[in-house]
């Protein structure tokens, strides 16, 4: 027993040693410092000599990390798409409602894509998130800057579109600002001309992603903006004069009339048009208050019942059950609300940007405001609660997904791919290479040829060709194998004749003679004594082309022919970033997954030269 | 010398053939059907069938696999590549422009690449481990883990949106121009292409020079000339250059011929209409016969690159073609 533990702590020590000796200085006499040291140790002292690998070490782990636990801890969905959120800077302050004000100054809440705007009793604006527009000429203007003359006026009413804001005066002037590039945010010319003639006066103001309405002092409605979403919406005479409140998707509108009744105008192909409620059109029931989401609506009538319809994405057509009264009704652009008579919430619909998440510890609640997908609640007590989407780290691609959550699975995708793609390219390399070199004779020259035909294949044409030629008719994660195949396939030359060559000098050596000499069998030979100096080359050639495999896999992605989407990788999310205007306004789109390719390659890179110097005998030479 | 040459040509038949028959087999692995692509659309059904059969036996797709790889590369031979669906012409002609231009592009490149990188290898090996070849081995690291899109980006948006000194990509009108402003406007488009595509390969070869030159200053004649007390300049570009120009003069020969060889990226990336945007163009189009003459091409130039830089080395170098 005593052998046996002494055995196990010279072994633990010489473990611990082993550390210790690399990262902590070591003082030793003249004598010690002539003790030999095995190879590996020496590569690895070496190594961790060199402040530029060490360096590359620490990125690659990091990425590795990012990459790896960040799927794990960050999960997105491939199919998500919300295109109202596309190409949004990066920032998460959407929901950062200033400290100083308080739930009773607050008149009305109100958000574009990705700001908020909220009126005071006073008739001041304050607004607060990200600026999703470009100063552009004719099309659009920074939303965040309110006009002077807004500031100056007193305010009575506002409404936002995706990326615009109208306020109205007291003295029925209108004002917008933002995004124009349909016109939304002025009254057309006739309008406006019209509006003077008659005396009419704007009373209230909505406004969607594409256009703007005004309510007019003679109950009529007018509308203006994309003439794709206003053409269908037709005024009938049943409307004009008795609007009482409107709600809007981008191409419907509920209108609640002064007898109660709804009348839905627009795209006449959707369920939001043909779904209404037969009680709601005839007048036997009354309808108290409206909301609409993108595509449904809630309505609430005098008794709190409550009715919806409209599409059935997101459970949007299916209310929760809940106990208690409906005091009022609020709709996002795919979330609805109630308030009820006891101060909460009920919530339901897309929770993607966590627009049903309402925040914890909620006091009783008096007002309630949602668009898009942020809201708010006015709380008893002060308060202002604000839930649903605070924004994007990295900012939104063009189909408005989150470009952090896809930078985290891209970066697995290409981290993965190129490491099979290597595995499987230096897997052939050691077979060929090996072979030549052990066999001889015809074996090796018929490999060699084989290397030499594989050489003179020109890589990206013949990858771009297979993978078009192959990857058209498999499933997406054949197509993942298939760049793997084709990269690995099209990769191992090189290595296989540095494998062949330093096989064929490291059997010449003198302690190979020694141990034939010694009786010790061929395939012993190769194994113990000749494999093991040729391994060195291999891992060296290993890391370094790690990195080249992670550049050409970033770049047959980009290119269209590589890892296809809605599965990320950090190529093809460069791929829809070629445009000018793309390059120009959105930087983050191409410039964080282009960086995140170059340090990973570059980690590589550093880890790979500071390796190969490590084994390079040379560098040993006192 | 012959006798070498000979060999190493005879070499190269059975690696041409091989690759032939893997381009060959891509191509029938394509999908789409070539004969339909060929059709005018607005025939009648009957007509169609006729047309469609006659068209099918005059690309000899009727016959066996062998029998179609054996006129394939005949006709190529002759000079026949086929027809390209994509610009309705024969390939040949399709391809002729985006050549030229391609060269243009390549022919700037390959000059800067050579001027600065030779310099620069030699430098670092003569101050090895000094700050100028820490800087550059960083440098080429850099370079090396840049993919070409992202730099090809990055300049795009310095110089060409935020400061508008160039061209967004594309290429020069010829009808607009004339003269020296035609001229200009050439060098303006070629500018930043040339950039991206220098600064890519130089990192590549100052390492090559840098080795040679490493290699050549450590062997025994160096140490002789020093010790018989020649100036260091002479034992670096007489003793030590001439013999690190055997590895560098095969480089050199290498990269001539990647004159030929369009590079796929960079091309699109700046719409220059070169033969690698051509084949991007093509697979897009589902163009078959372009597609294999322009693989065809590709490997043919490597091939050839491979033939003469071995030859080359022969030719520097008496051990090579001795043993």
């Amino acid at each position: 027993m005593a052998k046996n533990d002494s055995t196990a702590k010279k072994l633990g020590n010489s473990f611990v040693g082993m550390f210790k000796r690399l990262f902590v200085p070591q003082k030793r006499s003249a004598l010690e410092e002539e003790a030999i040291q095995t190879p590996m140790r020496t590569v690895l002292k070496n190594f961790f000599r060199s402040k530029l690998g060490v360096i590359g070490l620490v990125m690659f782990v990091g990425f590795l990390l990012f990459a790896f636990l960040g799927s794990y801890l960050y999960p997105i969905s491939l199919t998500y798409i919300e295109l109202t959120n596309a190409n949004l800077a990066s920032g998460r302050n959407y929901l950062d409602v200033p400290e100083d004000i308080s739930a009773q100054d607050v008149k009305k809440i109100v958000s574009g894509v990705s700001f908020s705007v909220l009126l005071t009793n006073d008739g001041q604006l304050r607004i607060w998130g990200t600026e999703p527009n470009q100063k552009l000429k004719d099309v659009s203007d920074y939303v965040l800057d309110i006009p002077k003359e807004v500031q100056n006026a007193n305010i009575v009413d506002i409404a936002t579109g995706g990326k615009h804001v109208l306020a109205l005066d007291d003295q029925g002037n209108l004002y917008g600002w933002g995004y124009y590039g349909h016109g939304q945010t002025t009254l057309p010319e006739d309008t406006a001309e019209d509006f003077a003639e008659e005396g009419i006066v704007a009373e209230s103001i909505y406004a969607a992603t594409m256009w703007s309405a005004v309510v007019g002092s003679d109950q009529n409605l007018y509308f203006w903006g994309s003439s794709q979403a206003t053409t269908n919406f037709k005024v009938t005479r049943a409307v004009k004069g008795h609007i009482e409140k409107i709600a809007s998707g981008d191409n419907n509108m509920a209108v609640l009339l002064d007898d109660g009744t709804i009348t839905v105008l627009g795209d006449k192909s959707s369920e939001y048009y043909s779904n209404v409620p037969e009680e709601l059109q005839d007048g036997s029931v009354r309808v108290v208050d409206i909301a609409s989401t993108n595509r449904n609506v809630l309505a609430l009538d005098d008794e709190g019942n409550i009715y919806t319809w409209g599409s059935s994405q997101d459970g949007l057509t299916t209310v929760p059950e809940f106990t208690g009264e409906v005091t009022a009704v609020e709709a996002g652009y795919k979330h609805f609300i109630l308030l009820l008579d006891d101060g909460s919430l009920v919530t339901w619909g897309a929770n993607e940007l966590g627009q049903t998440d309402l925040p914890e510890n909620m006091g009783p609640v008096t007002q309630i405001f949602s668009d898009y997908f942020q809201s708010y609640a006015l709380g008893e007590d002060g308060t202002i609660y604000a839930w649903g989407n605070r924004g994007y780290f990295l900012g939104s691609d063009e189909f408005g997904r989150d470009m952090l959550g896809r930078l985290i699975h891209g970066g697995r995708i290409s981290l993965t791919v190129g490491a099979i793609a290597m595995l499987i390219s230096t897997m052939i390399a050691l077979i060929v290479g090996l072979a030549a070199g052990y066999f001889g004779g015809w074996v090796d020259h018929l490999l060699m040829r084989l290397a030499d035909v594989f050489s003179a294949i020109p890589f990206y044409p013949i990858a771009i060709t297979l993978n078009y030629a192959i990857g058209n008719s498999l499933s997406e994660s054949g197509r993942l194998y298939l760049i793997m195949v084709v990269l690995g396939v099209l990769g191992w030359m090189g290595l296989a004749r540095l494998v062949r060559a330093q096989l064929l000098v490291e059997r010449e050596k003198d302690f190979v003679l020694a141990a034939k000499a010694l009786g010790i069998r061929q395939n012993k030979i190769m194994w113990r004594h000749i494999l093991p100096n040729v391994f060195n080359l291999v891992i060296v050639n290993v890391t370094l082309g790690y990195a080249s495999s992670l550049l050409t896999e970033a770049g047959l992605s980009f290119l269209g022919f590589g890892v296809a989407a809605p599965t990320p990788s950090w190529g093809n999310m460069l791929t829809s970033a070629q445009a000018s205007t793309v390059i120009q306004y959105y930087w983050w789109r191409w410039f964080v997954p282009g960086l995140c390719v170059v340090l990973a390659a570059l980690s590589a890179n550093l880890i790979g030269d500071a390796l190969r110097e490590a084994m390079d005998p040379r560098e040993n030479e006192r | 010398m012959t006798r070498y040459i000979i060999k190493r040509i005879l070499i190269l038949i059975p690696v041409l053939i091989c690759i032939t028959i893997i381009l060959f087999s891509i191509n029938k692995l394509m999908p789409g059907d070539p004969v339909k692509a060929m059709l005018p659309t607005n025939l009648k059904a009957e007509q169609y069938q006729a047309a469609y059969d006659a068209m099918y036996e005059k690309l000899g797709l009727d016959k066996s696999l062998p029998e179609q790889y054996v006129r394939w590369m005949l006709n190529m031979f002759q000079g026949d590549f086929g027809w390209s669906t994509m610009n309705n012409r024969a390939v040949a002609d399709v391809v002729a422009e985006p050549i030229r231009n391609t060269v243009i592009l390549n022919v700037g490149v390959i000059i800067l690449q050579l001027l600065i990188s030779i310099p620069i290898g030699i430098h670092c090996a003569v101050k090895r481990r000094g700050l100028f070849d820490n800087f550059w081995q960083v440098f080429s690291l850099i370079t090396w883990s840049m993919p070409s899109f992202f730099l090809s980006m990055c300049l795009l948006y310095i110089f060409a949106i935020n400061l508008g000194w160039l061209p967004f990509g594309g290429m020069p009108n010829a009808s607009l121009l004339s003269g020296m402003e035609y001229v200009l406007a050439w060098l303006k488009h070629l500018i930043l292409p040339t950039i991206v595509l220098t600064l890519i390969s130089i990192a590549s070869t100052i390492r090559i020079v840098r080795n040679a030159m490493i290699d050549a200053l450590n062997q025994d004649y160096i140490r002789t000339a020093r010790a018989k007390g020649l100036k260091e300049k002479v034992v670096v570009y007489s003793h030590a250059f001439r013999n690190a120009l055997i590895p560098v003069s095969t480089v050199v020969v290498g990269t001539v011929f990647s004159l030929f060889a369009g590079s796929t990226i960079t091309e699109t990336i700046f719409a220059w209409n070169g033969i690698g945007k051509v084949l991007i163009s093509a697979i897009n189009a589902r163009d078959t016969m372009l597609i294999s003459t322009m693989n065809t091409f590709f490997s043919l130039v490597s091939v050839l690159a491979v033939l003469v830089s071995d030859i080359v080395y022969g030719l520097i170098d008496p051990r090579v073609r001795l043993s």
